[in-house]
């Protein structure tokens, strides 16, 4: 559906986007995924057709569409786009805004697909209400009701939840995956909130300075990270330094662990090298004997989040995600068990 | 909001002053309850349907003049790059300075059948007065033109900033769309800057209904002559004040469409917070063209009149420029100068009430006596002279019971008279100043500076006067502009011998003496730039505020 290989983006000679390769399936929702700056944004803005690549190609459908020499305007691309303000023209009303797009179809055929997609999107009696009578929730779907009338094979999605309430997010992200899903439309979505990604997308790019850190499903990503950017950006965890001893074991605070065929390979001739340890990796066991000492606790409702100093040393520390009920005192020494299914680790 | 009482010293004051300021308008729609049924026999068998005709005619024509020159101008300076952008966003604005009577008297000059274009054609192609045709600029097409000349940068102005302020995703979602191009001006920045340009478009039109100087010498029976016609010629008051409330009307139809335009600018504004799209950059060709495009209203508006002005005035300078010129000068000044400060004071008088004492009554009296903007100088003249010959009746008969004496027309027939029209007339326009910089001032700034210890009329003086300096100066000088250029107004008000540069213009040019007119002319126009560079300004700075 969609490739890109190789693009660099650069304004007024400023490179922002770095050789970036990746392609999305027919039906897949894919995710770029970063800090402000990172380039995400032009990314899709080239995708779209707003900006012309310095390098590489953009496939569409099996069609050229970008190149150093070719660029294919935003209009001729047919590809639907929801703006992060939403870009609701005021001076129509909602089934005006929908039917913007539907050229050459009857009035009939107009009036039909907006019932449709305003059903769809779950609004189906505001097609005669303007844009400025909607709450920033309506706003969006119907924001995204516009951008699948025409029915493009592909939707790009810039930040489109930065302006709703927090307890709006995430329940419109999973609306918004199931009606592309029943629609059978790909869509790439660009965010910087991890948990928005999670929710919509099949797979997820991380981005950092303009270059695609690693692509990947989320569980890879959160299991399987491919560098130290990646791990500290998704989710939570803590890196513990470890000795490497003939090559294939490694000694840490928490004992000591078999590397795997590959890592041996990877990390020969290292010394130290850096475990990446998940709240999940670290059980909470009053049962258990290995104990670490609390150094602050976050109350999060169903858990409490502690961070402990292993053997009493606020230089090795580790996440625990312990049930609420157990709720320990700062300097308190509370028993731990190990769960760590793989090993990540990083040069340090 | 607390309970009001009755002593409420600013509600009383602005009911006062705003009174005083809207009975000139009132009188007039009460003279309707006067019939003269005469006066309008003979005017609806001879010149009624000319004074309909032609006002219509004129203030719709350059409606759409203005509203094509305007928009199309404004598009192609607010989204296309072209060399001498910069340079020409403000050289549009220019005619604003040149008064529509005085364009009209150049242009006359320059190419009626004695003037120079004509005799070179003549001395050129050895033509004589029979053997060629010539547009006639003393005719309504004239008319509509110099009017629409001068009147387009209302347009201009609000449509640019409309443009400029719309999003850039916009026009990007267009495109994902599908729409590009002209189809994109037609369904959506068309569309969007609408109720901006039908703004522009009322008020160029209100302009052109007001317009007095132009029709007159052209010869064009339209409502604001017949209204001096009724006055001054047949002597009957009543039947003027009928016929400015006919004009009146019209302009009330325009001032409703305008507020409601300006209703709907506000939620159209909405949502435009992000940045404006950039800039498309034309071939070279096409930059000549735009160039070409552009230049055309400002050489025909302003080069070209302004040069012609010059050398004519220079030419009698030594003649026209003597100890009566300098008198004109100083009534001029003096008379505008008044004017601002009275204008201005009102304006923060009203708006200090607005902002102190929220009151719907109070609001709507500020409504009502900043209404006079729309309605024509010759309107204002008319009622002014109504009300105050009826305050300096009552006054000679109270003089004369209790002292057997009278003493004359003290407010008709005196400065008062025209102090008054101006201050109707150009409320609106200090007003709009002086609540533009009030609104800055947030009111949580005085409560911090009174946290911090400072007593109220402290206040006023660290916080408010060094923050509203700028506005109350811009709105001074916006005042004496105006009063310096009007005209209608201030013939049929002015006291026996007293003249005004405006005045003085327009009697020479009536004498066919239109190279002597140049020289008070270009002092008019001179002192006209002074609020275009204002205006640049503003645009430019609230364009930084936007970025």
């Amino acid at each position: 559906m969609l490739s890109l290989s190789n693009i660099c983006v650069a304004y007024d000679n400023k490179p922002v986007v770095n050789k970036v390769s990746f392609s999305i399936e027919s039906g897949e929702i894919g995710c770029l995924l970063g800090p402000s700056g990172c380039g995400k944004t032009s990314i899709l803005r080239a995708i779209a057709g707003f900006e012309p690549v310095s390098e590489g190609d953009i496939h569409l459908r099996g069609t050229l569409v970008a190149g150093a020499d070719i660029h294919a305007e935003p209009e001729r691309r047919k590809v639907g786009v929801v703006f992060q303000d939403f870009a609701l023209f005021p001076h129509l009303n909602v089934g005006q805004n929908i039917a913007f797009g539907l050229h050459g179809h009857s009035a009939l055929q107009k009036s039909q697909r907006v019932i449709e997609l305003l059903a769809l999107v779950g609004l189906p009696d505001i097609s005669e209400r303007f844009a400025h009578s909607l709450s920033g929730g309506q706003q969006q779907r119907v924001a995204l009701a516009r951008a699948l009338a025409p029915r493009p094979d592909l939707l790009l999605l810039d930040e489109p939840f930065s302006s709703l309430d927090a307890e709006l997010r995430e329940e419109l992200a999973q609306d918004i995956r199931r009606i592309l899903k029943h629609e059978g439309t790909s869509a790439l979505l660009v965010t910087h909130d991890q948990h928005e990604a999670f929710a919509m997308a099949d797979a997820i790019g991380v981005l950092k300075g303009g270059q695609l850190l690693q692509w990947a499903s989320a569980y890879q990503l959160y299991h399987r990270p491919a560098d130290k950017f990646v791990a500290g950006f998704i989710g939570q965890g803590t890196l513990l330094p470890g000795t490497l001893i003939d090559n294939s074991m490694l000694q840490t605070e928490l004992g000591l662990f078999q590397l795997t065929a590959p890592q041996v390979t990877q990390f020969a001739g290292a010394k130290i090298l850096d475990v990446l340890v998940r709240p999940d990796d670290i059980v909470h066991d009053d049962s258990s004997t290995n104990v670490a000492m609390v150094l602050s606790r976050a109350f999060k409702g169903a858990h409490i989040l502690y961070e402990l100093a292993l053997n009493d040393d606020p230089a090795f520390r580790v996440l625990c995600l312990a049930p609420s009920h157990h709720d320990h005192e700062l300097g308190e020494r509370i028993g731990i068990r190990l769960d760590l299914k793989h090993l990540v680790m990083f040069n340090a | 909001m607390k309970k009001r009482n009755w002593r409420e010293p600013w509600l009383w004051a602005v009911t006062v002053f705003s009174l005083l300021l809207a009975v000139p308008v009132l009188l007039i729609f009460t003279s309707v309850l006067v019939p003269q049924y005469e006066l309008w026999h003979h005017l609806f068998e001879t010149v009624l349907s000319d004074y309909v005709y032609h006002s219509l005619l004129i203030a719709f024509s350059v409606g759409a003049l203005t509203l094509i020159l305007g928009t199309g101008l404004a598009w192609l300076v607010a989204r296309y790059e072209f060399s001498g952008r910069r340079t020409l966003q403000w050289l549009i604005l220019l005619p604003m300075a040149m008064p529509a009577y005085i364009l009209a008297y150049t242009y006359t000059g320059m190419l009626d059948v004695a003037g120079p274009l004509q005799t070179q054609l003549r001395d050129t192609f050895n033509w004589t007065y029979h053997d060629y045709w010539f547009p006639d600029v003393r005719s309504l097409g004239g008319a509509i033109v110099m009017l629409s000349l001068v009147l387009y940068p209302y347009v201009y102005m609000l449509a640019r900033t409309a443009f400029s302020e719309q999003s850039a995703s916009f026009y990007e979602a267009s495109r994902s769309m599908g729409v590009s191009g002209f189809a994109y001006f037609r369904k959506v920045a068309f569309p969007l800057a609408r109720p901006a340009i039908l703004t522009g478009t009322a008020l160029a039109m209100m302009e052109a209904f007001a317009d007095y100087g132009t029709v007159q010498y052209f010869g064009i029976s339209t409502f604001t002559t017949g209204i001096f016609r009724t006055w001054n010629g047949l002597g009957n008051a009543i039947g003027a004040a009928q016929l400015a409330a006919v004009l009146t009307s019209f302009v009330l139809v325009l001032l409703l469409i305008e507020k409601h335009s300006r209703r709907r600018l506000r939620y159209f504004h909405q949502g435009q917070n992000q940045h404006s799209a950039k800039r498309l950059t034309l071939s070279p060709v096409q930059q000549l063209w735009t160039v070409l495009f552009c230049l055309l209203p400002v050489a025909l508006g302003f080069i070209i009149p302004s040069v012609q002005l010059t050398f004519w005035a220079i030419e009698r300078a030594t003649s026209q420029v003597d100890e009566q010129f300098v008198n004109l000068i100083w009534n001029s000044f003096y008379l505008a100068a008044s004017a601002a400060f009275i204008a201005v004071g009102l304006a923060i008088l009203f708006a200090y009430a607005k902002r102190l004492r929220s009151h719907w009554l109070l609001n709507s009296q500020v409504q009502l006596a900043s209404l006079g903007y729309a309605i024509p100088g010759t309107v204002i003249a008319i009622g002014a002279m109504l009300m105050l010959s009826a305050a300096d009746d009552a006054l000679n008969q109270l003089t004369e019971a209790l002292f057997d004496t009278s003493v004359g027309l003290v407010f008709s027939g005196t400065l008062v008279a025209l102090l008054l029209a101006y201050s109707v007339r150009f409320l609106a326009v200090a007003l709009h100043n002086v609540e533009a910089g009030l609104q800055r001032i947030k009111p949580s700034m005085d409560d911090a500076a009174r946290a911090m210890g400072l007593s109220p009329f402290a206040v006023l003086q660290k916080v408010h006067i060094p923050l509203l300096r700028a506005s109350v100066l811009s709105a001074l000088l916006l005042v004496f502009v105006d009063v310096l250029k009007e005209l209608p107004a201030t013939l049929i008000l002015r006291p026996f011998n007293f003249n005004t540069l405006a005045v003085r213009t327009f009697e020479l040019a009536s004498e066919e003496r239109l190279q002597d007119a140049a020289v008070p002319a270009v002092a008019i126009v001179l002192v006209g730039l002074l609020p275009v560079v204002l205006l640049t300004r503003a645009l430019e700075l609230s364009k930084n505020e936007a970025n």
